[in-house]
């Protein structure tokens, strides 16, 4: 028994030693632990928050779109214009006779009569999205009754490749300076087109809203969309000028 | 008699206690800066929230139609926050929008004034007296609003600070 004593207390300031690591071990781990909670902290949230940001971004530009005002004429300026009207019920009106919107083509845009309210949505769209240049969007109008678009404006941002590809190395992309964005009417093979497109983009934000238009006494139903996701080299010129999504850009005399 | 290489108590734990002090230092000083940043992002966070709670109340109407209107709206704002909303013209002419940058110092000159009534829910001057402040969030909305008759577009800028 004694000879036990005397070799706990020969042993004594190894086993504090042991413990004292262990101490530190456990406080390490906790250590990592807080580290990690603090460094992920509030990503949810601050995903919540912008999610909701855009949410209601992309809503206040529907909201706008509908109850804007427009010059009858490719003014822009409604002070000047001598016929004025809502943007919706001019758009409503020319699709009343044949069932299109403007006399041009769908992805098409020219600065004729019959494209009034067309050029019009088309500038009112572009002027709310406007202070956001590094977000890209989508607008359409999806006819329900027959499963065709009436409407589809897409806005991209250009960039440009940097080098060539490297192994081993990430390409860098730089906006194109001479032309940074682009805007593109297209007239989409189908639904699943637009989603295949719009599904390369990440943290996309939509609103879309049924609309009730007629085409003389036949009553359509419309879906107005409008979707916004942050600037993407995944959607270029070339995913739009496919025959699948039959993109044109827009003209320089009416962007 | 003392036991050969005993040196009191402590002393004989002393090469124990470094790991324990080192430990306690590691622990301390990394839940101090858990505990900043923990605090800083929520009241980040809180303002973000304040700012959309904001922006739903402002823009419960899709048009405001006449200053009243748009006075009525910011009274009903209920939060402890600083803040203030105010609209600014958004021409459907985006060339006109490039032309006009708002800054802090042409806020006043820009901010809508119909009849001497200054689209601003709370004094502009202040507001662009403001410097320093440890967080600030700005969020801007299209919004429509009735002016000479006309229903036009306008941006809606809601700020919060604390």
């Amino acid at each position: 028994m004694i000879d036990l004593i005397l070799f706990v207390n020969k042993r004594k300031g190894q086993a504090a030693m042991m413990d004292s690591l262990f101490f530190l071990t456990i406080i390490v781990t906790l250590c990592v632990m807080l580290f990690k909670f603090s460094a992920t902290y509030g990503d949810r949230i601050d995903l919540a928050t912008s999610n909701l940001y855009f949410k209601e971004y992309s809503n206040s530009v529907l909201r706008t779109v509908f109850y804007s005002e427009i010059p009858l004429d490719f003014s822009l300026d409604i002070n000047s214009a001598k016929e004025i009207d809502y943007l919706m019920i001019a758009v409503k009106e020319d699709f009343f006779s044949d069932g299109k919107i403007g006399n041009s083509d769908i992805n098409d845009l020219q600065l004729i009569p019959g494209d009034i309210a067309k050029f019009n949505l088309y500038h009112t769209i572009k002027a709310t999205m406007h202070p956001m240049p590094n977000y890209d969007y989508v607008f359409y109008l999806h006819n329900d009754s027959d499963l065709k678009f009436s409407f589809f404006l897409i806005k991209i941002t250009n960039f440009e490749q940097q080098g060539a590809i490297q192994q081993g190395y990430r390409v860098q992309y730089t906006m194109n300076s001479e032309e940074p964005y682009g805007y593109y009417l297209c007239n989409p093979f189908e639904y699943a087109d637009v989603r295949n497109l719009v599904s390369q983009a990440n943290k996309v934000t939509s609103s879309s809203t049924p609309l009730r238009f007629y085409v003389g006494a036949t009553e359509k139903q419309l879906t107005a969309t409008f979707a916004i996701w942050p600037a993407t080299t995944a959607i270029q010129d070339a995913n739009l000028t496919t025959s699948a999504m039959s993109c044109e850009k827009i003209s320089d005399e009416v962007v | 008699m003392k036991p050969k290489g005993f040196i009191g108590a402590i002393g004989d734990d002393l090469p124990s206690l470094i790991p324990i002090f080192i430990g306690l230092l590691i622990f301390f000083a990394v839940f101090l800066n858990t505990y900043n940043t923990y605090k800083q992002n929520t009241a980040v966070y809180d303002i973000q929230q304040e700012a959309i709670s904001i922006a739903s109340v402002m823009k419960e109407e899709p048009l405001i139609s006449d200053y009243s209107q748009f006075a009525r709206s910011c009274n009903m704002v209920n939060t402890t926050a600083n803040w203030n909303a105010f609209l600014v013209p958004l021409d459907i002419n985006t060339s006109v929008q490039d032309d006009l940058q708002i800054t802090k110092e042409n806020l006043s000159e820009n901010v809508i004034n119909i009849d001497g009534n200054i689209y601003s829910c709370y004094d502009l001057e202040e507001f662009t007296s403001l410097s320093g402040e440890k967080y600030s969030i700005v969020y801007m909305f299209p919004i429509t609003m009735q002016k000479n008759l006309h229903s036009i577009p306008a941006r809606l800028y809601i700020t919060v600070w604390s």
